[in-house]
């Protein structure tokens, strides 16, 4: 490429050979409005087999586009900043936030950039984890342990903080929330990326991995090294990087080594095929977006199967099929059955709510008012909370069975 | 315990397959564009990049970067920034001479464009293309954008300019920006 055109391309891209005054460590300063905050208008012309969960504006989505600072707008101006702030704290360290009175924002609301712990925080993850851990005696049990770990991996970040309060109702007001990448400094956007090129790294090892432990497998059909290989499998399942598409967002054991070691999950409890555990893989819809999704295994996949045996070659290169003739455990499903099955279930839990759950005796008289649950929009989540609820009612109950010693004073007789 | 079943692997296969065909066989300039940018998303997440190599994705990409259409150019570049993070598919970019592909997308209007383009750029550093990368007209380009007043290009033109570069070559390639500026008449811009 010449010098002069690397001139032209460089002259348009507004620097009209002004240096504007940098401040490098400056994310306080008047904000700009950018087209990446913006929301798009969403596509209506998808064919059916393409339509998402969600419907979507045409975007790409890069790591460039992707940040620890977030803004928030549609925050109803009724004092509720610290209410925010703790909601914001549900998914990751918060370590700073301000008002961004400069940024154009609509009647009667206000605009919040809050700015998360460094990305990495799967030590954070694990720190929090081995600490409630040690504190909950109640949670020796495992299979809490490990949804209470996984929840924490899956949602503490600012990716979860961005997925779960974007569109959010919030006291009377619907947040959007926007990564605001234009806030971070030099060193920031360095580990953005050095992050984002380790993991995928580390994600493609593991692929590697995988695919030669398959090919082992393959070559010595053996009962004996079957067993062995699935607790190497099972090991080194916990000792790699998860493949969690939580993007970015990575957890190496053998980098922490100051905490003990994960335990392995008891060979009776099959988190793989469970069938009343949901499968917590997040994976994308059908528009490539990424979502925390829980597959529902009794949906039929309504797209076409392969019956088109081309693919992208220019030479006309050979077809290529992976065999597999096994009913699948996870399918893309079309949005129309996701919302009459929605439908479905609404209509059952309709006929369900009126015997109360373990009495054979219809209720008689006023019911008292359940407490608030916090419904957090999500099964896994939901399923998580449900068992972190149920373990403190039982710490709780066992504290209430305490007989009361009640002091008898004797009475003066005047 | 996350192993994806073969029949997942296959569903996903086929999805992604049937999402190339059509982006080959439609006339729709807008269907191609959803096609397209479906595509690039999914090349964000590493459980893709097999599928993606497979069916020569990263080609595709390519292809769009010479096209007229820029959402065409902007999401083939944006899925080759998503692509280029793993090293295979890197290689696979290099091989089809995707740095001059992707240096060309350096002058576009756009602004998402010309960031993915850097980051490609910069994810395709490897000991034998370094000196390509860091060909001098690139380094020009570079120092310029370290100047511009959008953050973000800013950032990653710093970036570019500390990691993938020498001091050495930094010095000398403002040292001739300047030569060939004062020649020209155009003052530089003083800090």
């Amino acid at each position: 490429m010449s010098y002069s055109a690397c001139v032209e391309a460089s002259g348009i891209r507004g620097s009209s050979l002004m240096a504007t005054p940098v401040n490098k460590n400056d994310c306080w300063r008047v904000p700009e409005v950018y087209k990446h905050h913006e929301q798009r208008k969403v596509c209506i012309s998808r064919p059916k087999y393409r339509e998402g969960r969600k419907d979507k504006a045409v975007k790409v989505y890069t790591i460039n586009l992707e940040s620890r600072y977030l803004m928030v707008q549609g925050v109803p101006a009724i004092g509720v900043m610290t209410e925010l702030i703790q909601l914001c704290a549900l998914y990751g360290v918060v370590e700073e936030y301000r008002p961004l009175d400069e940024y154009p924002a609509e009647e009667f609301t206000e605009v919040y950039l809050v700015k998360f712990q460094k990305l990495t925080s799967a030590r954070y993850r694990m720190q929090l984890t081995w600490f409630i851990m040690s504190y909950w005696q109640s949670l020796k049990d495992l299979l809490n342990y490990c949804f209470l770990f996984f929840f924490l991996l899956k949602n503490m970040s600012f990716r979860a903080a961005k997925r779960h309060m974007d569109e959010k109702s919030f006291y009377g007001g619907v947040l959007h929330v926007c990564y605001v990448p234009e806030y971070e400094t030099v060193e920031d956007t360095r580990l953005k990326l050095q992050d984002r090129r380790g993991y995928v790294r580390r994600a493609a090892q593991y692929r590697a991995r995988e695919r030669e432990q398959k090919e082992a497998i393959h070559e010595e059909p053996t009962s004996s090294s079957e067993t062995t290989t699935t607790s190497d499998q099972i090991i080194n399942r916990h000792n790699q990087t998860s493949d969690n598409s939580n993007a970015g967002e990575t957890l190496n054991i053998s980098h922490y080594s100051s905490f003990p070691p994960l335990p392995l999950p008891p060979q009776e409890h099959h988190f793989y095929g469970h069938k009343n555990q949901p499968v917590m893989i997040p994976t994308e819809d059908k528009m490539g977006t990424l979502h925390n999704v829980v597959p529902d295994i009794k949906q039929q996949q309504e797209q076409s199967s392969g019956s088109n045996q081309t693919y992208y070659n220019r030479n006309q290169g050979t077809e290529h099929r992976p065999n597999s003739n096994q009913a699948p455990a996870v399918r893309f499903v079309p949005r129309t059955t996701h919302l009459q099955n929605r439908k479905r279930k609404m209509e059952v839990t309709g006929e369900h709510s009126v015997t109360v759950p373990g009495q054979n005796e219809p209720l008689i008289g006023p019911k008292l008012p359940e407490p608030s649950k916090l419904d957090m929009e999500d099964e896994s989540l939901n399923t998580t909370v449900g068992l972190i609820r149920n373990t403190m009612k039982q710490v709780g109950t066992v504290s209430d069975l305490k007989p009361v010693e009640k002091k008898v004073k004797p009475r003066r007789r005047i | 315990m996350w192993r994806r079943s073969s029949a997942e692997s296959s569903d996903r296969f086929e999805y992604l397959q049937t999402l190339v065909t059509e982006f080959q066989d439609t006339d729709s300039e807008e269907a191609k564009e959803q096609v397209l940018a479906n595509l690039a998303n999914f090349a964000y997440d590493p459980k893709n990049m097999d599928y993606l190599k497979e069916l020569q994705v990263a080609d595709l990409f390519l292809d769009m970067l010479t096209e007229e259409n820029e959402n065409f150019v902007e999401f083939g570049v944006g899925g080759l920034c998503n692509l280029s993070m793993d090293p295979e598919c890197r290689d696979v970019i290099l091989q089809s001479d995707g740095i001059n592909l992707v240096t060309n997308c350096l002058s576009s209007r756009r602004e998402e464009t010309v960031l993915s383009a850097v980051t490609v750029l910069m994810n395709l550093v490897t000991p034998s293309s370094r000196s390509q990368i860091t060909h001098p007209s690139i380094l020009h380009c570079m120092l310029r954008f370290s100047l511009s007043e959008s953050p973000r290009l800013r950032n990653l033109a710093a970036v570019f300019l500390q990691d993938c570069c020498s001091e050495e070559q930094v010095s000398r390639a403002r040292q001739q920006m300047e030569v060939q500026q004062t020649a020209v008449g155009i003052p530089l811009p003083k800090d």
